[in-house]
């Protein structure tokens, strides 16, 4: 991370001190209540970040983009770079190359992340992590999106050895409708990763998967179905996300998460409220997830997302 | 962008601070508050073309309907007419703001026509419509205040 952290600041210098340049912070905080029939009642500042971002433009448009996220975990026993990246962006955005700590394209990856949500995707399950050290191809062409990363397979919780294990993963998306309200996409992935977070030992993932974001009158569905082979094993997922404005400040969410491997199948079920006044947003949910074991948890979210330009 | 803009061949990413003297001075014109996330800030894009000569403006708005914001893309070209507009999300039960006869009614208005526009809808608007109206009058009046008054 040091050689990564060494080679932007060499490339911040070399980018010309005249192209216009702006700066944009966000910082983000996610404390949590959670009971469980498995476990005690639990209270947590379950994540704090901080995203820095800032972007130089040359005369004819945004050029260059530097981006991080730095976050905290589990009551600030954690800390990660979650990403850290340079991106040269071409004209209109039809093609960019990313290289650092970069966000996977996979799937909803894309446009919405579960980490700050109650109910999260079943990422790990899949390709193993939803940021990685690596580069990456993408751009928007008309209705068309698409992204193509060769990353090295550690993710972001482990310090990079060089060169990796190797990993590779991409997305071709398209969106549709006047209003934009539908996005479908297609997916593979393919290479070895860690097994987990902290693991030194590699298995071998190949998938493949289908996503789509709907926008339908006060409702938005949000589903995503893989299959592959991870570590010799069949694995199959799938994951669906229903949130309905009943009011301006208040939402309706169901969810429904499966996952076929090892010859076992997991699911949960979710269904949860958000109240969301102007200055924050009040979450509540109860999963029942079905194992070996059955298990009922109820989570209470606090969350926080300030933003600003210097 | 490249709906209102297909000619334009790259954009410029422009982040501007509002000052709490700029924020009172455009909410005193509309009338009403800003939104809790757009006090502080705006963001527009200069979209350019051959040479890197600017052709126009892209503002993403956002605006509080019924249940949710609406959020909407205006153009606008160098003379500050409005060139096309279009919705990118919405929650709304009511999405009779969506339609083309709707919002074709905004262009080629010029910025400083588009606030009396409001007073000249005959048919009875619904409140998806008002947030659109609303919004589109926001943006137009914090641009016209951070950009089109500093460079006067």
């Amino acid at each position: 991370m040091n050689k990564i952290c060494v080679l932007l600041l060499i490339l911040l210098h070399l980018i010309p001190a005249k192209l216009h340049a702006s700066w944009s912070f966000s910082a983000d905080a996610d404390l949590r209540s959670n009971w469980s029939s498995a476990d005690k009642l639990s209270a947590e500042v379950h994540a704090a970040g901080l995203s820095i971002r800032k972007s130089f433009a040359d005369n004819s448009g945004d050029r260059y983009i530097i981006s991080g996220l730095f976050e905290a975990e589990n009551n600030f026993s954690e800390f990660m770079i979650h990403e850290l990246y340079f991106r040269y962006k071409g004209p209109m955005g039809l093609w960019n190359i990313t290289a650092g700590r970069i966000g996977i394209p996979y799937g909803l990856l894309t446009s919405f992340s579960t980490t700050r949500h109650i109910f999260e995707k079943p990422i790990e399950e899949i390709i193993g992590f939803d940021a990685d050290n690596g580069i990456m191809f993408s751009g928007v062409a008309g209705i068309f999106d698409y992204g193509f990363s060769l990353t090295q397979g550690y993710g972001a919780h482990r310090m990079p050895e060089f060169p990796g294990e190797g990993f590779g993963a991409g997305r071709v998306g398209v969106t549709l409708g006047e209003a934009e309200e539908y996005s479908i996409g297609v997916s593979v992935s393919g290479g070895r990763t860690s097994a987990d977070h902290m693991d030194h030992s590699a298995i071998t993932r190949i998938t493949g998967g289908l996503d789509a974001t709907l926008n339908i009158g006060q409702s938005i569905i949000r589903t995503e179905v893989n299959a592959g082979i991870i570590d010799k094993h069949r694995v199959v997922s799938g994951y669906g996300l229903l949130d309905y404005t009943l009011h301006r400040r208040l939402d309706l969410s169901a969810g429904i998460r499966v996952i076929y491997s090892h010859n076992v199948t997991d699911g949960a079920l979710f269904a949860g409220l958000s109240f969301n006044p102007p200055w924050f947003n009040l979450r509540g949910g109860y999963i029942y997830e079905h194992s070996d074991k059955q298990k009922h948890s109820i989570s209470l979210q606090l969350y926080r997302l300030f933003s600003f330009t210097l | 962008m490249t709906r209102i803009f297909p000619e334009a061949k790259d954009y410029v990413t422009v982040n501007l601070k509002i000052s709490q003297k700029e924020c009172e001075a455009i909410e005193k014109e509309l009338g009403f508050e800003l939104l809790p996330g757009q006090r502080d800030r705006f963001q527009y894009f200069q979209m350019t073309g051959e040479g890197g000569k600017q052709i126009g403006t892209i503002i993403a708005a956002s605006q509080k309907g019924e249940y949710g914001a609406i959020e909407f893309v205006i153009g606008f070209d160098t003379t500050g007419t409005l060139k096309d507009i279009y919705i990118q999300r919405s929650r709304e039960r009511d999405q009779s703001f969506k339609d083309r006869s709707f919002l074709d009614q905004f262009k080629n208005i010029r910025m400083e026509e588009l606030k009396k526009l409001k007073n000249d809808f005959k048919d009875p608007l619904t409140k998806g419509k008002l947030a659109v109206i609303d919004g589109i009058i926001k943006e137009v009046v914090t641009y016209k205040k951070l950009v089109t008054e500093k460079k006067q």
